[in-house]
């Protein structure tokens, strides 16, 4: 603080002339001996208690006046320190990350909030005529604030980022976004300063920040000091084989050191508790298995696994299983030529391949029958039914698989040795999208895939395959794939509500090597997940802010999903929808669907359920050890300019408003 | 005034007497005239008038010889002799002692005035006149008397009347006169009642009971009735060392309102002992306070 005219102090001197002129006045009063005196002592008596505060308000309001006015002259000043920058104009990128490891909490808030605030801070230091543009590092980045020489709008906008979904850190990314935020801006003094916790999950290099003609700032929001951060690096839930009724959940926990107490754990369900463990963490890493209840098909087939403890960062102590595997596509794949030695059996490729899509997908669930049991099996605990080189059912059995595609199943049939066309297309005709017309015996290779609705386009891992021997289709649509001849080779089609698709070649390597090409076991997926109609759905954990295709059940007419804190976003057209778009997937946990028909109660959706889980990497909050190198300038206490601050217009505006106070006084008083 | 007289009350005494007497003059002069001697009528040596005989009259008034003449009852009347004893009391306290700045609305001089005009008239019907020079007491009596040379020792008192250096004690001061002025009579008492005893007037009461008639003329000068003062002011009390250092025109409301509660006062009490209460105003004329109340207006 310091004055500019520091002369004009000694008009303080006048501020004692209100007491001096006060006293002149006593002084220099002319007595006046009036008779009625008593009279006039009775008088000032009811009015003197007033008429004294008044008189001393008066004086007070006159010395401030004064006072006031010499201030004012004097031109006093504060010095600050810029919290950011040079005090000159400038246009200005802010780099916030809000990850998820920027909702640790430290000193009472989080760090974005931290972030949010310092940001604040920045914009505020900034004169008239700068520009400004907001930044979120967290995945994917994103301009919060275009650059705009409107200062408030980046206020506005830093409200708002507290709130979003738990998200991962793409610094490098968010830092080129602000460098283009930057080009063309209209001041030649540009500047990017980066707000983050820098964990070292950030990975940040030198050669990311390296662009000429703009400084980047790297400024740390809170302290380096690494928190105990507790977080769930998997789980996963199988039914117990060994108890029916039972669910295993297995969980692996993970630390950045020793925990000396047992970890609780807790396995909560529709907000119930199902089971509790306590886990020890040695070496950083600890593991449990714990046993609940396998929920029946019209419970809630989720379940949130949460850390009861507190450690770093909270928003991570929780992951979402699915407590129920049924939820998968139920494939029933009937063989049709079983062989005592597995290698020869119908079979044995396409169950090998499918074995090995990951397990906690659980995306499908294959079961594998005999073509002489299948008229045993209910169909309606099916999705797809694949009829690999089995001979044309029965009346009753071909009739059960047309009611099944009519209601919305799938079926495949594959060719072999045991089709016969003319009994496939009495018995199944109906449904299947091609005629069979006869088997060839003619060498073929498959065409080149080039844009499949079924399997999309890119490499197919199918160009190589050829074929010994097929089954010659009449189809009247199109085809998935073709032979080079131009004859049909996969053709799929909708059938009521279900789906049929014919195969020419065999599931096995009888009529060619089809299994041995890597486009196999992709286009076993495909086509089954678009015969259970669900391709499309996620096929594991979801990432928070990600939209999840969910799928809607035949016949729903309304679905809602439910978040892990309980919010329900509901969906009531559904006409003609076999998926809906969700993407209020702001939180970790287990989300549930459910779905009604017509006045049905809400029953939960098959294959609806689906899980969020943290972002990866977030959970280690160990510092990035490269910053100090990144910026060897940047301290988190700043290094702005000093710059002055007036006080003269505020005093000036005192003094306006004591003598605006002195004079209703006055009149008040009479 | 003699040359004697002046050697002994000096020049200025003498001066001042001589102003009082020609003050009073000019005062009673427009009033004399319409007044009868004596108004009242009856056993005298001094031949009245005859009239006819009404029942009811005194039977001792028959001119017996003016029967025996024209044989008609007639009363023989006869001018009263007057033996009105009248007291003058004359507040000389020290709150009476302003004038303002202006010398002629001076209050004491002016209750002097007053109370010589009305001796004027007295003395002028032949009646006793006395004077009581009060302030914390009597201070001074001159006694009631009708001889000649009476009235110039009322002005004398008048004009020079003793110093009073306490406050005004008008209970014991008017008390005192109570016990001096004996039975019927007139009392006339020129003060500014300022004495905020609660039974400062009570021996208006017990003047009553004694069979006088009583006239208070309340002299106020008009800077107590106006309060034209502005500005802030130090005001002191003449009866004795406080001071007030005010603003006079934030006080100038409650200043009159508590005087007009005085004077109200004032007059509920003189009317409530019977007396006259007559608010003499410095700066009205002395003659037309004087023939107000010989009219019988005034107050």
């Amino acid at each position: 603080m310091g004055l500019e005219t520091p002369l004009a102090l000694l008009g303080l001197a006048l501020a004692g002339l209100p007491f001096l002129l006060h006293r002149i006045r006593r002084r220099d009063l002319v007595p006046i001996a009036l008779p009625t005196f008593h009279l006039l002592l009775d008088a000032e008596a009811r009015k003197r208690r007033s008429r004294g505060l008044t008189d001393i308000l008066l004086l007070i309001l006159r010395v401030a006046i004064l006072t006031a006015a010499c201030m004012a002259l004097a031109a006093p000043y504060v010095t600050a320190r810029l919290s950011f920058g040079d005090g000159s104009v400038a246009s200005v990128a802010i780099i916030i990350d809000d990850s998820m490891s920027m909702m640790r909490r430290e000193g009472g808030s989080t760090l974005l909030e931290q972030a949010a605030d310092r940001a604040r801070q920045a914009v505020r230091s900034l004169p008239g005529g700068s520009e400004i543009s907001l930044i979120a590092g967290g995945s994917r980045p994103r301009v919060l604030l275009r650059r705009t020489s409107t200062l408030d709008l980046a206020e506005l906008e830093l409200d708002r980022i507290i709130d979003g979904p738990l998200r991962g850190t793409q610094l490098g990314d968010a830092v080129e976004l602000g460098v283009q935020q930057l080009g063309g801006a209209r001041n030649s003094n540009r500047r990017l300063l980066v707000l983050s916790d820098f964990a070292a999950h950030s990975r940040l290099t030198p050669d990311q920040l390296g662009y000429e003609g703009i400084p980047v700032t790297l400024e740390r929001i809170g302290s380096q000091r690494t928190p105990t951060n507790l977080h769930f690096t998997s789980a996963r839930a199988l039914a117990d084989p060994t108890a029916k009724g039972q669910t295993s959940v297995a969980f692996e926990l993970a630390a950045d050191g020793d925990v000396p107490a047992p970890v609780p754990v807790v396995v909560l369900s529709g907000g119930e508790e199902l089971a509790r463990t306590e886990v020890a963490v040695a070496g950083g890493k600890g593991r449990a298995t714990v046993h609940v209840p396998t929920p029946a098909r019209d419970q809630d087939p989720t379940a949130l696994l949460r850390i009861e403890s507190s450690d770093g960062l909270v928003d991570d102590n929780v992951i979402g299983v699915l407590l129920r595997r049924a939820d998968a596509v139920q494939v029933m794949l009937v063989n049709g030529d079983p062989h005592p030695a597995s290698s020869e059996d119908e079979l044995f490729y396409a169950q090998s391949a499918l074995r090995l899509l990951p397990g906690s997908a659980g995306i499908l669930s294959v079961r594998a029958v005999d073509a002489d049991a299948l008229g045993k099996y209910d169909l309606a605990t099916v999705d797809v039914v694949v009829l690999a080189n089995v001979s044309a059912p029965g009346p009753q059995l071909a009739r059960r698989l047309r009611e099944f595609v009519e209601r919305g199943g799938g079926l495949l049939v594959t060719a072999g040795k045991n089709v016969r066309p003319r009994a496939y297309n009495a018995a199944l005709g109906e449904v299947l999208p091609c005629r069979l017309r006869a088997r060839s015996h003619k060498a073929s290779k498959l065409a080149p895939v080039h844009e499949s609705g079924l399997l999309g386009g890119g490499p197919s891992g199918l160009t190589r395959v050829e074929t010994t021997r097929r089954l010659l289709l009449e189809c009247d649509g199109g085809a998935e794939l073709r032979y080079e001849d131009g004859s049909p080779a996969l053709s799929v089609a909708d059938r009521g509500r279900g789906r049929a698709a014919l195969l020419a070649t065999t599931l096995d390597a009888d009529w060619g090597d089809l299994p041995l090409r890597p486009g196999y076991l992709p286009l076993l997926v495909h086509v089954l997940r678009h015969l259970s109609q669900t391709e499309g759905l996620e096929s594991g954990p979801v990432a928070p802010g990600d939209s999840v295709r969910v799928p809607v059940p035949p016949a729903a007419a309304e679905l809602e999903v439910v978040t892990p804190e309980g919010l329900r976003h509901r969906y009531a057209d559904l006409k003609g929808k076999a998926v809906v778009e969700f993407g209020e997937t702001h939180s970790a946990g287990p989300y549930r669907v459910l779905a009604s028909s017509g006045a049905g109660a809400l029953t939960d959706a098959p294959r609806g359920a689906f899980v969020v889980d943290v972002p990866a990497g977030e959970s280690d909050l160990s510092a990035l050890a490269e910053l100090a190198s990144l910026t060897p300038s940047a301290s988190q206490e700043g290094g702005g300019a000093v710059v002055q601050h007036s006080l003269s217009p505020f005093l000036l505006l005192l003094f306006a408003f004591l003598v605006l106070a002195e004079g209703g006084v006055r009149l008040r008083s009479g | 005034m003699s040359e004697p007289a002046q050697a002994v009350l000096g020049q200025d005494v003498v001066q001042r007497i001589a102003t009082l007497r020609v003050r009073a003059r000019r005062a009673v002069e427009g009033v004399r005239s319409g007044i009868h001697r004596s108004p009242h009528r009856g056993a005298s040596v001094i031949f009245a008038e005859h009239r006819d005989y009404r029942p009811g009259d005194d039977l001792r008034l028959l001119d017996w010889r003016a029967f025996a003449r024209n044989d008609r009852y007639t009363i023989k009347h006869f001018e009263q002799e007057t033996h009105l004893r009248a007291h003058l009391i004359f507040d000389v306290s020290p709150s009476m002692a302003y004038d303002g700045g202006v010398a002629a609305t001076h209050k004491r001089d002016y209750a002097a005035t007053l109370l010589a005009a009305m001796a004027f008239i007295l003395l002028g019907q032949g009646d006793a006149v006395g004077v009581h020079a009060i302030g914390s007491g009597v201070l001074e009596t001159l006694p009631a008397r009708a001889r000649p040379g009476q009235l110039d020792a009322i002005l004398r008192l008048l004009g020079n009347p003793p110093e009073s250096d306490g406050a005004t004690s008008l209970q014991h001061a008017l008390t005192a006169c109570a016990e001096r002025v004996g039975r019927r009579g007139l009392v006339v008492i020129a003060s500014d009642l300022l004495d905020y005893e609660a039974a400062a007037l009570e021996p208006l009461t017990r003047l009553r009971a004694l069979g006088h008639d009583v006239i208070v003329f309340h002299v106020l000068h008009p800077d107590e009735l106006d309060f034209p003062f502005e500005q802030r002011s130090r005001f002191v009390d003449p009866e004795g060392d406080a001071s007030l250092d005010t603003d006079a025109e934030a006080i100038r409301h409650a200043y009159l309102s508590r005087l007009t509660d005085f004077i109200v006062s004032c007059r509920q009490r003189c009317t409530a002992a019977g007396a006259r209460y007559v608010l003499a105003r410095t700066d009205v004329p002395v003659q037309q306070v004087v023939s107000a109340v010989l009219a019988g207006r005034g107050g």
